[in-house]
């Protein structure tokens, strides 16, 4: 049984991984500003998510647990408030950010 | 009063689950700290009538796993549009227009539509959300209004 977890949570928290590197390696690909910022929702959506859930296996039924569940439930909160803050900056900054296209082409 | 009290033992209660101590000495430092805290929100009015409280909701249960299976399907998505060598997406803007009545339940919305990878909510008018869609597969996801369904639905819970 032990196995299990643990094959179970290196399993998760080696999707995780992948998920967060495929964020990363898009951040870098993507051609502009908002395209990329939808790469990086990756890592804090279901990265974090796995990654976490990985370590909760590992920590069994421990205070750890406890504080692994509100580090996640925090991220999941804080996480879309940055990126829409960050998003909201740029639409009223330049509209070009968020259209794509030239801003004196558009209205 | 109420509020304070519940405030306070919801502090006390995140102090001990986070410190683990449940030794006297060291506990009379967190009721100390706990007291501080709710000293100064009522220096600061948080606890004045126009703050909407967050309170339980019997669906909630019901609305996170389908949630996760959201971020799920559209985390593979935008995973291969990422990893797809010619570039397959389409940017867009579409707006939505929210059916939930509270401000907890738009904040949910929003934060909802946020959390999905391939959708960004950008800006709030009165009556419309502002979403960023990345391609035309997410963008419709959003006017079908899959997630307003189940957020009003969720709403319907909290009163």
């Amino acid at each position: 049984m032990p196995a299990l977890m643990n094959g179970l949570s290196a399993l998760l928290v080696l999707a995780g991984c992948v998920f967060c590197l495929i964020g990363a390696f898009g951040m870098m690909k993507m051609p502009s500003f908002i395209t990329r910022v939808h790469a990086a929702s990756l890592i804090d959506s279901l990265g974090a998510i796995l990654i976490i859930s990985g370590l909760v296996l590992q920590a069994g039924f421990t205070l750890t647990t406890i504080k692994l569940i509100l580090i996640l439930l925090f991220l999941l909160v804080t996480g879309p408030t940055a990126i829409h803050a960050l998003v909201n900056t740029a639409l009223h900054e330049d509209r070009s950010y968020i259209t794509g296209k030239d801003s004196s082409s558009n209205t | 009063m109420k509020t304070v009290i519940l405030s306070f033992t919801s502090l006390f209660l995140l102090w001990l689950l986070l410190s683990g101590y449940f030794k006297a000495n060291l506990t009379i430092f967190g009721i100390i700290s706990c007291t501080l805290v709710t000293y100064i929100s009522i220096k600061l009015k948080i606890y004045s009538s126009h703050h909407e409280r967050i309170k339980f909701n019997l669906r909630l249960p019901f609305y996170i796993p389908w949630l996760l299976k959201e971020i799920t399907k559209s985390n593979l998505h935008v995973a291969r549009c990422i990893l797809d060598s010619n570039n397959r997406t389409q940017p867009q803007v579409v707006y939505s227009k929210p059916s939930q009545k509270t401000n907890t339940g738009l904040a949910v919305y929003a934060n909802s539509i946020t959390l999905t990878p391939g959708t960004i909510s950008i800006d709030i008018n009165d009556n419309e959300i502002l979403v960023h869609a990345l391609t035309n597969h997410t963008a419709q996801g959003i006017i079908n209004g899959d997630i307003d369904k189940r957020v009003t639905k969720l709403e319907s819970g909290i009163h």
